[in-house]
């Protein structure tokens, strides 16, 4: 993309990079669907223990969920006052948002060793493996997010950013998707254990 | 669009995106209040909810919502598929009920009647867990089984969970035969009767106890004594001689011999020896020396079995005369 025009017309009318963004988000749902279909398939199939009702820590999800829903909010005010072309604010909600990222990253950790402490190692039994590589994979994303997030913050700062709105809403849709599959697995995986 | 909004706009923006938020954490508030047990919320009213924030969060923050067409094709159709396959795979094969199953109870007829290779499936079928039904020394127990076909998956999980947690105790003597049960060792090998022994026998299969030391409980003194002593010596050598020197005689003024030491030497030292190792030590003077050096503590490196072994040693080594330390003992000064 040339830097002297920040929306060079496309022949499908929507700029590249969101293009790109939302075809690789369409292959996100294949990838996250099958974690997530595998996991429910196993779902009560374990035949040994620990069990989740075993190891998950409430109040653990709960902070960890309100964390991630409020980087959200952050998230979609940083694009908002990208688009608005107000750096300074930009930046804050940048910034807020990768505080809360780390902070779900932090919480993702203290659960995994408390769950390793527990008794339930990566092969223990087929609960722990969906579980760890559907939670793992979405921890990854987090920590990309929040590494984009600072690209975002640095290049902007800067004044790299040929189109600042644009790279903030491309970002945000990745930061916002990672926040969906989270909306699902806290359903699918912890709150149904408790129906 | 940069500068598209004007300030009118700006804050009907920030005003929407605050009230898309507030909706948000009210339908998370409500889809918490089961796992706190404050309210029970049947699982598709969950999955409703759910289905709700995932679909805001698309429309109002990712802006789905009056956005190009393209951009919805491309996020919304890899979704349906996903979700139409897992659908259709689930119906096609009966397997909706996530939900862990619950049989009706068998009669023992009906199990009798069942072949050994086939009552695993039956298990699967009854209450979604494979092979549910107890083996005693590798014979399956259809008594039990025929009881454990009414029980759901989270009440059969509870029969196998024990050796991590346990929980096997607080299931013995269970509402099903009376007997105790716990997960076998052997990888779809059912349920065997737990008893104090067998629980031994498992951990010592997964690793967690030293082979010496199953059946420790029953052996007479003198063989209970062997078996701590030839323990004992290796985790000397491993753990404490290296400060404590090989014969016990430490070294002056940096760190005390066990040689002779008061405690060690002596049967009432018995209790302050396994606490000084199992929580270290430091600034006690001994025998009028007081030393710089502290002792680290072993509680979190050692087992009760390999603290009761070296304790043991040292007690009964280089001319002390401070008899033996049991594993028992040590577990209960933890």
């Amino acid at each position: 993309m040339s830097a002297a025009s920040a929306h060079p017309p496309t022949s499908m009318g929507v700029p590249n990079y969101k293009l790109w963004m939302w075809t690789f988000l369409g292959s996100e749902c294949f990838f996250f669907g099958s974690l997530i279909g595998t996991y429910m398939s196993f779902r009560g199939k374990t035949s040994s223990g620990p069990i989740p009702t075993d190891v998950f820590d409430p109040a653990t999800t709960t902070l960890s969920t309100f964390d991630l829903l409020a980087s959200s909010l952050f998230m979609v005010l940083a694009v908002h006052y990208a688009k608005m072309g107000d750096l300074k604010k930009m930046l804050a909600w940048t910034f807020a948002t990768m505080v809360g990222g780390l902070i779900f990253l932090g919480f993702q950790v203290y659960e995994f060793s408390h769950f390793v402490h527990e008794g339930l190692g990566f092969t223990t039994n087929i609960f722990a493996s969906s579980f760890y590589l559907l939670t793992g994979f979405h921890g990854t994303h987090v920590a990309v997010g929040v590494f984009l997030l600072g690209t975002l913050a640095w290049s902007g700062a800067r004044g790299h950013l040929s189109d600042m709105g644009e790279t903030a809403e491309v970002i945000g849709l990745y930061w916002h998707f990672v926040d969906i599959v989270w909306i699902a697995i806290f359903t699918l995986v912890y709150l149904l254990e408790y129906t | 669009m940069s500068g598209a909004h004007d300030h009118g706009d700006h804050s009907g923006a920030i005003k929407a995106y605050l009230g898309v938020f507030v909706a948000l954490t009210l339908l998370t508030a409500i889809e918490l209040l089961p796992l706190f047990e404050i309210l029970v919320l049947p699982g598709a009213v969950l999955l409703g909810m759910s289905a709700v924030k995932f679909v805001v969060v698309c429309y109002f923050f990712m802006h789905l919502k009056g956005d190009k067409d393209i951009n919805k094709q491309l996020f919304f159709i890899p979704l349906v598929m996903v979700l139409i396959t897992f659908a259709v795979l689930m119906t096609l094969f009966g397997s909706w009920n996530l939900n862990y199953p619950k049989g009706s109870r068998m009669t023992l007829a009906e199990v009798e009647a069942v072949a050994d290779a086939d009552l695993g499936s039956v298990c699967l079928a009854r209450t979604g867990v494979k092979d549910c039904c107890p083996r005693v020394e590798g014979k399956i127990d259809r008594e039990t089984c025929a009881l454990v076909t009414a029980l759901d998956s989270k009440e059969v999980q509870a029969l196998y969970r024990g050796v991590f947690d346990g929980a096997c105790d607080a299931w013995a003597n269970s509402t099903i035969t009376g007997n105790e049960y716990c997960s076998s060792p052997v990888k779809g090998g059912g349920i065997v009767p737990h008893t104090q022994a067998a629980y031994a026998a498992i951990e010592a299969e997964r690793g967690k106890v030293d082979p010496a030391f199953v059946g420790f409980d029953a052996k007479s003194p003198e063989e209970k004594q062997a078996v701590l002593m030839a323990k004992g010596k290796d985790v000397y050598a491993a753990k404490c001689a290296a400060c404590h020197q090989a014969e016990g005689q430490g070294i002056p003024t940096v760190f005390p011999p066990l040689a002779n030491d008061p405690v060690a030497k002596d049967p009432a030292g018995l209790d302050e020896h396994i606490t000084t190792v199992l929580n270290g030590l430091n600034g006690k003077a001994i025998n009028g020396v007081a030393y710089a050096q502290a002792m680290p503590a072993f509680g979190g490196q050692l087992s009760n079995e390999e603290i009761a072994a070296v304790i043991t040693w040292e007690r009964l080594s280089w001319g002390n005369n401070g008899g033996v330390a049991e594993p028992a003992k040590v577990a209960s000064l933890r």
